[in-house]
């Protein structure tokens, strides 16, 4: 089965214009709150916790001003991505490394996986991440369209 | 030269993808060879045969979890470059230099 990349990352779970966070905590809070939002999990403290959980096992800041916070838990509904890209950003503590933020994208998991695709979709986004090209073309978007759009020339891109 | 690497990371859903990205873009922008296999969430993917493991010059092990069916490289472990795949995703260059750095000693 094909996951279109349209449905696990919604308008309602991007923001473009986040501005700035003072702490970790802070952004997470905003992000599960547009998962929550969008119907993606069903209750915000329980995915919460998997976030900080999966935070303990070590550090999701990826260099670059990236942050890929994820959590699997029975909280999530169905998959999905939120998306958040900040003018100022903030400091990212994770682990033992912390850098300045300004994209994040948070993997929301269910604990039952069944089906691979969704997974797939979200590794593929990973490598996505990877590619200085892809970055650029984030900072650049105008609106959702645009990112899902840059998704999906990134995914043509690497299937070459 | 040729290159194969192993990564795997504790929740198997991201750090083990973009360390594979990061190794394969790395590798082939320095135009070695290079296959790397994938242990995550989806079970291991691209795995590694017997002869892509004898025939590397370099074996990088990008892993914070254990390595499923690590006894394929017993008779190989002076090959061997362990790094995590957090420290691959930051800085590949200096992982790739690492890999060539021991080959060129051997």
């Amino acid at each position: 089965m094909d996951i279109l990349i349209s449905d696990v990352i919604l308008p309602a779970t991007v923001d473009l214009d986040y501005g700035s966070f003072k702490d970790k905590d802070e952004l997470f809070r905003h992000m599960v709150s547009l998962l929550y939002k969008a119907g993606k999990i069903d209750s915000e403290a329980k995915f919460l916790e998997a976030l900080y959980e999966r935070e303990a096992l070590g550090s999701t800041y990826m260099g670059n001003g990236i942050a890929i916070p994820h959590g699997k838990s029975d909280a999530v509904i169905s998959s999905g991505i939120a998306f958040c890209r900040c003018t100022e950003g903030g400091l990212y503590e994770s682990a033992n490394e912390s850098g300045i933020v300004k994209l994040v994208f948070m993997f929301a998991v269910p604990a039952e996986t069944g089906d691979g695709s969704y997974l797939k979709l979200l590794s593929t986004l990973a490598r996505l991440l990877m590619h200085e090209s892809f970055i650029e073309s984030l900072y650049e978007a105008k609106d959702y369209t645009d990112v899902v759009e840059a998704i999906k020339a990134a995914e043509a891109e690497l299937g070459k | 030269m040729k290159i194969v690497a192993i990564t795997s990371c504790a929740t198997g859903i991201a750090h083990s993808y973009m360390a594979a990205e990061a190794i394969t873009k790395t590798a082939k922008k320095k135009g070695h060879q290079v296959k790397v296999e994938i242990q995550g969430a989806l079970g291991i993917e691209n795995q590694l045969s017997k002869a892509d493991i004898e025939n590397a010059n370099v074996i990088i092990f990008a892993n914070d979890v254990g390595i499923t069916k690590l006894e394929r490289f017993a008779d190989h472990k002076a090959k061997i470059i362990q790094t995590s795949p957090h420290e691959v995703i930051k800085d590949p260059e200096s992982v790739l230099a690492k890999a060539e750095n021991l080959v060129e000693g051997q």
